[in-house]
């Protein structure tokens, strides 16, 4: 498929509408405080079952996008961040909006948040096919340690606790094994009942894991009514582009710290944003005044947080290992559509790979116009549905969208079940992510796994399999790396503090 | 000096719930093939093992405290769950639209912490109704899905 048509379809009228729709949905469901950008993705995926994969890509990636950026609204407003990857945000947009400049924040987190998906969706249409390349050298065990380096995830995913994180992605990697097996074909653990021999359906696993633990916090916890901080009264984007530009800098640096972290296993909007504000700040000539309303923080963290969009997807289309936790809703979306990531999916279904890619461009672009007139005009009214009509609302959605998966009340009640349990387990500090990442990245790991000893024995050489091949051996450095990395980095900053508070001799 | 918590028993009341359910597994794959069982066995020695350091851990007051369950607002989460089982029981007996209908007027009502009024009823029911209707009226129209109309109202 040429680029002029890949540009065509994903330019097709159906697919804008779908990419400014899910831009709108996406930005008020991340503007609520509460509802998190994996959330927004995961309960509205269903919509997307009977849509040709690339609109309903598109739409995944507006919605993804749009959430991203929605929580701008309520950390400059609210002092809440309304996704985790808005936290950098608050630090100096809550002053401003404080002191009266609330409007000036929301246009240039609008701002910074379209140069910084820009980025990140340019990245992924660069890097994405020369890497698929390489990665179709990729034999069964290279893929088996693939999916211990997405597992790594579950060190930034766990709450801080990594040993909770490692329970969790067993759990998951238990539960992928509901079923058939897929290598023998053994069927197992399905309690000799019906309804389990099909496995555990990762989409209403993942909606359930995703939605209902927030449902049920929303409604045992008292807080009810938000209160605004300072006022949207206008757009203010001459000044907004003005101050972007004289901050150029930090607008390139924020947005490939953005899409460089997202590539990262595990290392999400959150991180992105922490990473990229504390490097503006480092560099910055006056530091002292972040922190206090300095529109440079809120440009470092809301580029950063949306360039990992597009670098997160690197990793989730060409290797099939989700980079965040919405990639692996994403991930679970595109099972259902019979589309199998992995290097293949540039090889043999370019089209719907580089449609996306465009697609995500456009919403990236769209973003523009619908975050400034959300910003301007529907934001009271976004934060303003109460808790008593937002929480049957959403559970209403998570029903009628796992219904709709198979038409099949079994989907809704793997949905319920996972969630409730995914509730109990979270109370205790056992995060639902690394779960969902066991779920999703078992069948990958256990066919590598069980091929590469098949192989291994055959050839007696079971140690060489798995530990001798140069790709199997970068990949294992890697996914040491991902989980040592925060211990070395605690030890580093430990034996500084130390330093630096030893009294001098 | 490394920082000491209370034990956190109900973290490790989990952890120890999620070691039986490896040993369970570990049980089971003795029934399936070498082939099989090579992966749940490994996975099932993983969750054990990580299992152990948690359960050790919460014990000791060395990991991070956990929320556990919720102290207040409890009923309401216990209400909401019942509510939903009950929508999803329903589903394919009173059908999509009255099981909707009525379980998200009953969560509205979960929800709601003011005293209810007639008014308040009023609006959970037209909004239930707008949105079920609206709702259903998108997936079976517009994404085609056959949702459940329900066998106690369908013809004898």
């Amino acid at each position: 498929m040429s680029i002029l048509a890949t540009f065509q379809a994903a330019l097709s009228p159906w697919n804008l509408l779908l990419a400014l729709a899910g831009v709108v949905a996406g930005t008020a469901i991340g503007a609520m405080p509460g509802l998190t950008a994996t959330m927004a993705v995961a309960v509205l995926v269903p919509f997307t079952f009977t849509m040709d994969p690339a609109s309903a890509l598109i739409l995944l990636g507006a919605i993804y996008t749009g959430a991203i950026y929605g929580g701008a609204y309520s950390a400059v407003l609210l002092n809440t961040p309304g996704t985790p990857s808005a936290i950098a945000t608050t630090f100096d947009g809550f002053p401003m909006a404080k002191r009266g400049d609330g409007d000036l924040a929301i246009t240039l987190a609008c701002l910074s948040s379209v140069v910084g998906g820009l980025v990140g969706a340019f990245a992924l249409l660069l890097l994405a096919p020369p890497l698929a390349a390489v990665a179709l050298a990729f034999g069964p065990v290279e893929y088996f340690w693939l999916a211990i380096l997405g597992l790594t995830l579950v060190a930034a995913l766990s709450d801080g606790d990594g040993w909770k994180g490692a329970v969790g992605a067993c759990v998951g990697l238990l539960l992928s094994m509901i079923g058939s097996a897929v290598v023998g074909g053994d069927i197992r653990y399905t309690l000799d009942t019906q309804f389990l021999l099909g496995g555990i359906d990762v989409v209403p696993a993942l909606i359930g894991l995703f939605c209902i633990p927030v449902l049920i916090d929303l409604v045992v916890s008292r807080e009810e009514h938000l209160e605004l901080e300072g006022k949207v009264a206008g757009f203010r984007l001459g000044e907004a582009v003005r101050i972007a530009l004289a901050n150029k800098i930090n607008l390139a640096r924020s947005s490939t710290i953005g899409t460089v972290i997202g590539m990262l296993p595990g290392a999400g909007g959150s991180i992105a944003a922490l990473v990229a504000y504390s490097e503006a700040r480092r560099a910055s000539s006056d530091p002292a005044s972040f922190g206090k309303g300095n529109p440079a923080g809120i440009i470092a963290s809301e580029s950063s947080n949306n360039a990992t969009v597009g670098g997160g997807f690197i990793p989730t289309l060409v290797l099939g290992i989700p980079g965040t936790p919405v990639d692996a809703v994403v991930l679970g979306a595109l099972l259902v559509q019979g589309i199998k990531t992995g290097p293949s999916l540039f090889r043999e279904q370019s089209a719907i790979a580089y449609t996306f890619i465009v697609g995500l461009i456009v919403a990236t672009l769209l973003m523009l116009p619908v975050g400034l007139v959300l910003g301007r005009y529907a934001y009271r009214s976004i934060i303003a549905v109460p808790k008593n009509l937002l929480v049957p609302g959403i559970a209403f959605l998570t029903i009628i969208g796992s219904y709709a998966i198979h038409n099949n009340v079994d989907d809704v009640i793997v949905m319920f079940g996972t969630g409730v349990l995914g509730w109990g387990l979270s109370r205790f500090g056992f995060a639902p992510a690394p779960i969902v990442l066991g779920l999703i990245l078992g069948p990958l790991a256990e066919q590598g796994f069980v091929q590469a000893w098949m192989i291994g024995s055959a050839t007696d050489n079971l140690l060489g399999m798995y530990f001798g091949r140069p790709i199997s051996l970068a990949i294992i450095f890697m996914a040491a790396l991902t989980l040592l990395y925060p211990t070395f980095s605690r030890l580093y900053y430990e034996r500084k503090t130390r330093r630096g508070a030893a009294p001098p001799p | 000096m490394a920082l000491r918590r209370p034990p956190d028993r109900g973290a490790a009341l989990v952890a120890a719930l999620l070691m039986a359910v490896a040993a369970a597994a570990l049980w089971q794959s003795r029934e399936l093939s070498p082939l099989g069982a090579i992966f749940p066995r490994t996975i099932g020695v993983a969750l054990l093992a990580a299992g152990c350091v948690v359960l050790w851990r919460s014990l000791r007051g060395s990991a991070p405290s956990s929320r556990g369950l919720p102290r207040e607002g409890w009923l309401r989460g216990v209400l909401m769950i019942v509510v939903m089982g009950l929508w999803i029981g329903l589903l394919e007996r009173a059908g999509f639209a009255v099981a909707s209908v009525v379980a998200f007027f009953a969560l509205a009502l979960v929800t709601d912490r003011e005293p209810p009024t007639p008014a308040r009823l009023l609006r959970f029911l037209a909004v239930a109704l707008v949105v079920v209707i609206g709702f259903q009226l998108l997936f079976v129209q517009g994404l085609k899905v056959q949702l459940p109309t329900g066998s106690w109202f369908a013809g004898r």
